[in-house]
């Protein structure tokens, strides 16, 4: 069977920016700047970009391209062909599958509420709600974690979530070319038109209170942007801003091997790697640094504005935003355009986290596209009921922490240690520049060597002290939650022990094929 | 908004815009390398 490929070059960037893009361009990034330092931030923010962020991206385009040539488009099989020497180095490229999976558990499920709320929106169905509790209660009925005049049951919420879920199983059952690319050129440039209306419209707001004069946009953007120096000095601003850039660009999950996977051995991988960090960089800073924050600081000032950042992404994007779009003339149609600005940003991304383990299945197991997708569709199908059922009892946490967050540092650092120490840097260089429209700087080697690993492995071992160590302890679970917890773990180190099962029945089955042969 | 702001805001819009039509404009010019159809995977 003739191994797919992209449709083109412009069709590829397209598709790894989209996944880069999601819901933390919008919401994440503008909260993390505020509470780290504003404009200051950002210092911080381009250097993880420069020595994080850039890496990471040309390493994982330049081993998913050379793994894709050997017929691998998942981690096991790459490492493996890297390092055919070490018979235990497949068994870490379960991660890339892994991570994708459980973060697919849940992000599919809070991309249909955006489904959801798209659809309210036009309907006008939380018109009535006029300040943050009664959007809270809204949204905390639709979730099913209370019952109110609003919602009695998961009732809509299950609808959309199987839209939704149906949508994402044609979308990779189509292909790459005819599903992932073609959404993606599509739906990239809709997602861009919508942010540049939102900004538009959030920066010609300018004080809407007449008694609050300095509740305006230019001091909005003054709450995110103005630098506090002090925060340079904080390990805590650095931290962040490095988990900042690798949230937003999608390294360290697996997906970006995949996807470079499908193009042909002498395809560019070093500008396309490049295009698509730059895309994400122009939704996040310009677009997510310009809609939520501003348009939050004109309707409830700074000190709303700290309380609302402080409750979180999910209180901004689902809570304050479709009360502050309410405020405006046709207020239901920009209250539609945000949310479908993130579905757009959601769907683009829970694709690319599906493709691993369907192409794990495709290309170790021989299974055709539509067995592998219906097996990934049932496993998931079921997996995913674990956030819709519990998402009150702290599983939704559990499973962003090991998912979203471990398995994302510890994966990078895998990698990058193989491509710079054990592929060697001189044929990693080679092989990053076949193909090649740009020529990369030098100093890229030292730092693709030695700066980022060390930054890596400084990351890991603070978020193993800081973070690791009180969630494997369950320190802040309350004694309610803590079943509930425990279950959630069970099952990923169920599904990490199933994908390690198949890893070695694969390699056991090639063992006996060659043996035979 | 501080002047210390304004500069934040401007300084990085224009590295990641600067960043961005450099990279698009590169790509767009960029010719496609495969003139022949790929070669079979070797196998490992």
């Amino acid at each position: 069977m003739a191994r797919e490929r992209w449709g083109s070059k412009l069709g590829v960037i397209m598709a790894v920016a989209g996944s880069a893009i999601g819901l933390g361009n919008f919401l994440r990034f503008p909260v993390q700047a505020a509470q780290n330092g504003g404009g200051a931030f950002l210092i911080p923010y381009f250097v993880a970009l420069l020595l994080l962020g850039l890496p990471l991206m040309w390493i994982e385009w330049t081993l998913g391209r050379f793994g894709g040539g050997f017929g691998h488009s998942t981690a096991p099989g790459m490492f493996h062909t890297l390092w055919n020497k070490n018979r235990f180095i497949k068994y870490f490229g379960v991660i890339g599958i892994f991570g994708p999976i459980v973060i697919y558990i849940y992000y599919v499920y809070i991309e249909s509420w955006l489904l959801g709320y798209s659809w309210f929106a036009l309907t006008g169905a939380y018109n009535d709600c006029k300040n943050q509790a009664s959007m809270a209660a809204f949204l905390h009925a639709y979730q099913g974690t209370e019952k109110n005049d609003y919602f009695s049951s998961l009732g809509p919420a299950y609808f959309f979530f199987l839209v939704t879920f149906v949508a994402n199983t044609i979308i990779v059952y189509l292909g790459i070319q005819r599903g992932i690319e073609a959404v993606c050129k599509y739906g990239l440039p809709i997602l861009f038109v919508l942010g540049v209306v939102l900004m538009v419209r959030v920066f010609t707001i300018g004080a809407p209170d007449p008694a609050q004069p300095d509740w305006n946009i230019t001091n909005g953007l003054g709450f995110l942007w103005n630098p506090d120096w002090s925060a340079l000095w904080s390990g805590k601003v650095w931290l962040a801003a490095a988990g900042q850039i690798f949230f937003t660009l999608s390294v360290g999950i697996g997906v970006i091997l995949t996807y470079a996977s499908y193009l042909t051995p002498k395809d560019d991988v070093a500008l396309s790697g490049l295009t698509a960090a730059a895309t994400n960089e122009v939704a996040e800073v310009i677009l997510g640094g310009s809609i939520v924050i501003p348009a939050a600081f004109a309707f409830f000032g700074p000190v709303g504005t700290a309380d609302i950042a402080k409750g979180g992404a999910f209180n901004l994007g689902f809570v304050t935003m479709p009360l502050v779009l309410q405020q405006f003339p046709y207020g239901n149609l920009f209250g539609f355009a945000w949310f479908a600005l993130l579905f757009i940003a959601g769907i683009t991304s829970s694709i690319s986290l599906a493709q691993p383990a369907i192409a794990f299945l495709e290309d170790e197991f021989g299974l055709s596209k539509k067995e592998a997708t219906l097996v990934f569709a049932v496993n998931s199908f079921v997996l995913c009921h674990a956030a819709i059922l519990f998402i009150g009892n702290g599983v939704l946490d559990e499973l962003d922490f090991w998912g979203g967050t471990f398995c994302l540092v510890l994966f990078a650092t895998i990698e990058t240690i193989l491509f710079g120490w054990v592929f060697g840097m001189e044929k990693a260089w080679t092989e990053l520049h076949v193909g090649s429209d740009i020529t990369i700087p030098r100093i890229y080697r030292w730092i693709i060597k030695y700066a980022t690993p060390v930054v890596l492995l400084i990351i890991l071992g603070a978020w193993c002290i800081q973070e690791g160590v009180p969630v494997a302890l369950m320190r802040n679970v309350s004694t309610e939650n803590a079943r509930y917890v425990l279950g959630a773990r069970i099952m990923l180190l169920s599904l990490l022990a199933e994908l390690v099962l198949l890893v070695w029945i694969v390699w056991r089955r090639r063992r006996l094929a060659e043996a035979q042969a | 908004m501080t002047a210390g702001g304004w500069a934040f805001l401007a300084a990085s819009w224009a590295i990641i815009l600067a960043l961005f039509f450099y990279s698009l404009v590169r790509t767009l010019r960029a010719k496609d390398p495969n003139g022949d159809p790929p070669a079979a995977p070797p196998g490992d």
